[in-house]
């Protein structure tokens, strides 16, 4: 592939949402969904072959833009793109993601029907996606943190316009204020590292040439600039503890943006976590490594019983989610803990980045399906225990298709979750046997609560008065045909993970090859 | 020497009933639309049926009683930062002989299933589960190393959670079904962990190279050598995953709730094969376990405590399958014990007879159900077998397989004798402990006659008297026709029915030659040799024991008057019998409780915490303004005394502070 496509993919690829959200939003008609749902297979396509390229290519793909000098101090600052294995992962999550979302939800409207509305949902949809291109693309710090703030933007209008009071009745605005402040006081922070990652070169030294900008500072300085990084990647991913945010927020969002929200925004820390941190703290990253496997480790505990305790399956999604991002957390921790010890592994980063992918590909599809099983005005937001059964004989083919995510997210054998959860907890207990045990009970609780809801609601009897104003109906042609599509995924990248774990390894390898002794 | 050129034939066993159940999950609820039954009946068939066609297929490369293996390696699966899992599938001698076994029961019973669930609406699902069970099933047995394994044994997992579930708008039956899932992923990650573990300790998951390092002269020595706590942990660890798969103690709680599914479902995942899984792990792990004397004392104890359980709870059901259900619990437990006992070879051995008798009788109790409409309980199925002549006949050759009673025509004697001697040639240390093999001999012997009691009392009940009982029953329903007598009405089920009656003793027969002894023990194993003057004595009690049942069961009245007198020893419910041993309490208070509060305390404080913390910074944040902004009084004196009193500070700091 030749210096001059790779780049245009990678501008494209990130200039393409942009585009979308403009078109979207220059449109006078109402409805727009169709159109959206249009781009989000265009977009699929696109990005698809960009990180095919890149998985694909022996070295990073790059975009270089000209030099730019600023202020008195000459500050030196150059826009960059480019996308290695470990980014073309994240890339694919936002590739794959809206396509699933839209097409599942079309039905799946605000309450509100006018036209505006929709095109608002629509044009923020992109927006979003667009930030969240970039954070994954790009290879400048100042614009990482702009296209950072971007994607708060978009999800801050898109659930103030179209949130829906929660389950207490409470209005939108606290949980989304609550949601803002969380961010930024894990993204303000990180605003100060990545000025003073600038100050001290008086340059961007972009995101790859991070580690060589850092070298020189005293350590104290670069364990500061270590917190700031983290805490903005704690609170995005969130990590336990910086969790606080995460079920209102999920409960005010409009189900499309609730599913991006878990399935790709959550991404947007183990980015962080995987291409920030891992290659520029290393040695940070050790140090800390005990307290932060530890949270990780009670993560995926904390996140799996507090499912238990949960009666509706938006709520047990999103500690589901909590539980499943900890694991990945826990995978970068430990094989950060690792690097340059006899056992050293770069398993950990490996089975994080696959379960990027894959926990995108399920929870999309899981958040999706949970919007989709009952209509918004039924007065049941999501499926709850005990006030429905049944709903089987209404949505055999939905049912089959969220049982089967639901296994995916709990990790079987066979699909997309499992090479990525099994590598992450190899690593964990080659550090410590107890993590892995802790993190595997999480697992295990989670799951069977997950199951125990799914019985609850859609097995035995059905309701008398399960109505059509009730139950939504069964998948269309259409949403068949799209999840079948998905599970199929599921199945070839559970079946032959190689396919992903290869380009991953070597550039894993490149990457971390100071600290990693073969 | 054996035949290379035939490995390329081990993916294509897996991988054909896994097509077969993919096109079924795609297309059998279209072909049901339309009526096609047969086509969904018959795709499962062809799946099941080419699987088996292709294991007697692999019959010239001489496996059985060679020392070599056939391997295929299709690179690795899953391997990153030095950890390795090939797609590599081997079978040896004894793996070989699962491999008959999964596809021989795999399709005699999708073919009796055609007939048994001739009218489900439901049945694409149902064949699409049993077809992906067989293709999971081989995976298991054929797969190298552990994860890969692990894929199989979570496969048949999922595909028993299904097929237990299938009757899923039934009362009780999610309930099931969540059970056995639960259980089995206590299992699970139990066995996860030990693999780890195993990779920790030795540095590959491959069983071909661990067995292979462990057989090794020095090597075997040097394996263990500095690893030994660990060594442990993964014998421990594994046998939490076999203990869930295999029901045993105190994991076992799922097997009998897993009754719940269709009958075939029962017969070859619950009998024949899945649960088998567990001692199949263990059997090639044997070079682990041989080191580990307290993993196998702990084998030996659980495995005692279910036989117990499982003899015990078989003799008071009134459910045809749970007494069977009950059963396989107890010979799973004498499997686990020759395991015990370092006998792999018995515990095969038994493996193999168990899977045909219980195969029989599970099939014989499902034409029976079918006959009667789905009716279960044996009080109100007095004397159905009259009109079943084929389920009758297999019915008996089953019991008398089951219970041992003649040697020649019984499939369990000759197995059930290979682990009592096993047992009585061993001793059991572990923990501090010693006990002395033949106790434990006495024991099983003892509590093993029950079978003989629980069997043919069943029998006594479908053979005996027809009961007043069923009478009500019918009259109950009384119109929609149930009134003619219960019959065989499916060529399926018949056929493999007597497929199944001759294929039993002829198991019986074979297994009393050393060919099969050397076929499981790849030609190293030497048969034992039956002290028929000690043994005859027991197959005499056995058969009294048996007559005598038969004879009080068979009638209604000695039947009533034996339970009046037995009423009198329950505990108004409350005993061990009625509580299953109060597992299912243990379980409600030691596990499900803990983890309820656990994660209610969680919820309504922990979580609050969290949000709190923000509440209370917006607190902070709001006092220290509001004292902040009581500073701004708008006096001018205020302010002129705030600026004299910094500067003092500043005059201070910069001229002393500094000096």
């Amino acid at each position: 592939m030749t210096p001059a496509l790779s780049s245009s993919l990678l501008v494209l690829s990130l200039a393409f949402p942009l585009l979308a959200a403009v078109v979207l939003a220059a449109r006078r008609t109402g409805n727009s969904g169709s159109l959206s749902l249009a781009f989000a297979w265009v977009y699929a396509a696109l990005a698809s072959v960009t990180a095919t390229a890149a998985l694909t290519a022996p070295q990073a793909l790059s975009a270089v833009g000209s030099t730019f000098r600023i202020g008195v101090s000459r500050f030196e600052f150059a826009p960059a793109l480019t996308l290695d294995a470990r980014g073309a992962l994240f890339l694919l999550v936002l590739a794959l993601c809206p396509p699933i979302v839209l097409t599942l939800l079309r039905g799946v409207r605000s309450s509100d029907a006018a036209g505006r509305d929709a095109r608002s949902q629509d044009v923020a949809a992109w927006a979003l996606i667009f930030g969240l291109a970039g954070v994954f693309l790009v290879d400048s710090l100042l614009l990482f943190y702009l296209f950072w703030e971007a994607a708060l933007v978009a999800v801050y209008f898109w659930i103030g316009l179209h949130g829906r009071r929660n389950r207490f009745g409470g209005p939108v605005y606290p949980a989304l204020l609550r949601f803002v402040l969380f961010t930024l006081a894990g993204s303000l922070p990180m605003l100060a590292s990545i000025a003073a990652a600038c100050a001290a070169n008086f340059r961007d030294p972009g995101l790859s040439g991070l580690p060589a900008a850092l070298a020189h500072l005293p350590e104290s300085t670069r364990t500061w600039v270590f917190f700031g990084f983290l805490l903005g990647f704690a609170v995005k991913l969130p990590l336990f503890g910086f969790h606080g945010w995460l079920r209102d927020t999920y409960n005010v969002a409009p189900p499309a943006c609730r599913a991006l929200l878990s399935a790709a925004m959550s991404k947007m820390g183990a980015f962080g976590l995987l291409l920030v941190l891992a290659p520029a703290f290393p040695d940070e990253l050790a140090r800390f490594a005990p307290a932060l496997l530890i949270l990780a480790a009670l993560g995926a505990l904390y996140g799996g019983l507090l499912m238990l305790a949960q009666d509706r399956l938006i709520d047990m999604l999103a500690y589901a989610s909590l539980s499943h991002l900890s694991i990945l957390a826990l995978g970068i921790f430990s094989s950060a803990a690792t690097l340059g010890t006899v056992s050293s592994t770069t398993a950990g980063f490996s089975g994080a980045a696959l379960l990027v992918f894959s926990h995108a590909l399920v929870m999309a599809f899981l958040f999706a399906l949970d919007a989709r099983a009952l209509p918004q005005t039924s007065g049941f937001a999501s499926p709850d225990r005990g006030v429905l059964a049944g709903l089987r004989a209404r949505q055999p083919r939905l049912y089959a298709f969220l049982l089967l995510a639901v296994f995916a997210s709990a990790s079987l054998p066979g699909l997309n979750n499992f090479p990525g959860e099994v590598l992450t907890l190899f690593a964990a207990y080659t550090v410590s046997p107890w993590f892995a045990l802790v993190a595997g009970l999480g697992a295990l609780v989670g799951a069977a609560a997950l199951v125990r809801l799914l019985h609850d609601a859609w097995l035995g009897k059905p309701e008398a008065d399960a109505s059509p104003a009730v139950v939504s109906p069964d998948l269309s042609r259409r949403e068949t045909m799209l999840a079948t599509a998905v599970s199929a995924l599921w199945l070839v990248f559970g079946l032959y993970p190689m396919l992903l774990l290869r380009p991953l390894e070597r550039a894993f390898a490149l990457v971390h090859a100071a600290g990693w002794l073969p | 020497m054996i035949n290379h050129s035939l490995a390329a034939l081990l993916p294509a066993l897996p991988v054909i009933p896994a097509l077969s159940a993919l096109l079924l999950a795609l297309c059998g609820g279209a072909w049901l639309k339309k009526g096609s039954y047969n086509l969904v009946g018959g795709t499962a068939v062809a799946g099941a049926g080419i699987a088996f066609a292709l294991a007697l297929a692999l019959w010239p490369a001489g496996l059985p009683g060679s020392s070599a293996a056939l391997v295929f390696d299709l690179g690795p699966w899953i391997a990153a930062g030095g950890f390795d899992a090939g797609l590599r599938l081997t079978a040896d001698s004894a793996g070989y002989a699962m491999v008959l076994l999964v596809t021989f029961f795999g399709f005699l019973i999708t073919t009796y299933s055609v007939g048994y669930m001739r009218h489900d609406r439901e049945q694409s699902r149902f064949f699409a589960s049993l077809n992906l069970f067989v293709a999971s099933m081989l995976v298991l047995v054929l797969a190298d190393n552990l994860v890969l394994i692990f894929l199989g044994w979570e496969g048949v997992g999922v595909c028993s959670y299904l097929l237990i579930g299938h009757y899923w708008d039934e009362k009780g039956v999610p309930l099931a079904a969540y059970r056995a899932f639960f259980v089995n992923r206590i299992g699970d990650i139990l066995f996860l962990l030990g693999v780890f573990t195993v990779f920790a300790a030795f540095g590959t998951v491959s069983l071909s190279e661990l067995s292979a390092r462990a057989a090794s002269p020095h090597g075997g020595m040097m394996m263990f050598m500095g690893r030994e706590p660990l060594a442990v942990l993964a014998a421990f660890l594994l046998l939490g995953g076999a203990f869930a798969k295999s029901a045993q103690a105190p994991l076992h709680v799922w097997l009998a709730d897993a009754m719940a599914g269709p009958t075939p479902v029962s017969a070859l995942i619950h009998a024949a094969t899945m649960v088998t899984a567990g001692i199949y792990l263990i059997m090639r792990l044997d070079w682990l376990y041989a080191a580990v004397p307290q993993a196998r004392f702990l084998i030996a104890a659980c495995g005692l405590v279910t036989l117990v359980v499982g003899a015990f709870m078989a003799l008071t059901q009134t459910d045809i399958k749970k007494i069977l259900a009950y059963s396989t619990l107890s010979n799973l437990a004498l499997m686990f014990l020759a395991l015990a006992a370092c006998s792999a070879q018995a515990a095969m051995l038994h493996l193999l007879g168990h899977a045909f008798f219980k195969a029989l009788l599970f099939l014989s109790a499902g034409s029976v159900i079918h006959a009667a409409h789905h009716e279960q309980d044996a009080r109100r199925l007095g004397g159905v077998l009259k009109s079943l002549p084929v389920t009758r006949l297999a019915f008996w050759v089953g019991c008398i397989g089951g219970a041992g009673l003649i040697p020649y025509l019984s499939a369990g004697f000759f197995t059930k004798e290979a682990v009592l001697e096993s047992i009585r040639l061993s001793t059991f240390n572990g923990f501090g402990l010693g006990v002395s093999g033949s106790v434990v001999y006495w024991v099983v012997l003892a509590v093993e006659s029950l079978s003989a009691l629980y069997l043919f009392r069943l029998l006594g009940y479908l053979n005996g008297a027809a009961s007043p009982t069923a009478h009500d029953h019918h009259h109950d329903h009384g119109h929609d026709g149930h009134h003619e007598t219960p019959r065989e009405t499916s060529p399926a089920i018949r056929f493999v029915l007597i497929a199944l009656t001759i294929a039993s003793p002829a198991f019986a027969l074979f297994s009393a030659t050393p060919a099969l002894t050397a076929w499981v023990t790849a030609g190293e194993g030497h048969a034992e040799h039956i002290h028929w003057g000690h043994v005859a004595p027991f197959i005499a009690l056995n058969i009294v024991l048996a007559a005598a049942t038969y004879f009080v069961f068979a009638s209604a009245r000695r039947r009533e008057g034996l339970l009046a007198a037995l009423s009198a020893l329950s505990w108004k419910g409350r005993g061990p019998l009625d509580r299953k041993f109060w597992f299912d309490d243990l379980y409600a208070v030691a596990v499900v409780l803990p983890l309820k509060v656990v994660a209610w305390v969680l919820r309504l404080v922990v979580e609050n915490l969290f949000i709190g913390l923000l509440h209370l910074s917006a607190l902070a944040g709001r006092g220290i303004t509001t004292v902040a902004s009581r500073a701004q009084t708008g006096r001018p004196h205020h302010y002129a005394a705030a600026i004299l009193l910094f500067m003092a500070f500043a005059a201070w700091f910069l001229l002393w502070r500094r000096a």
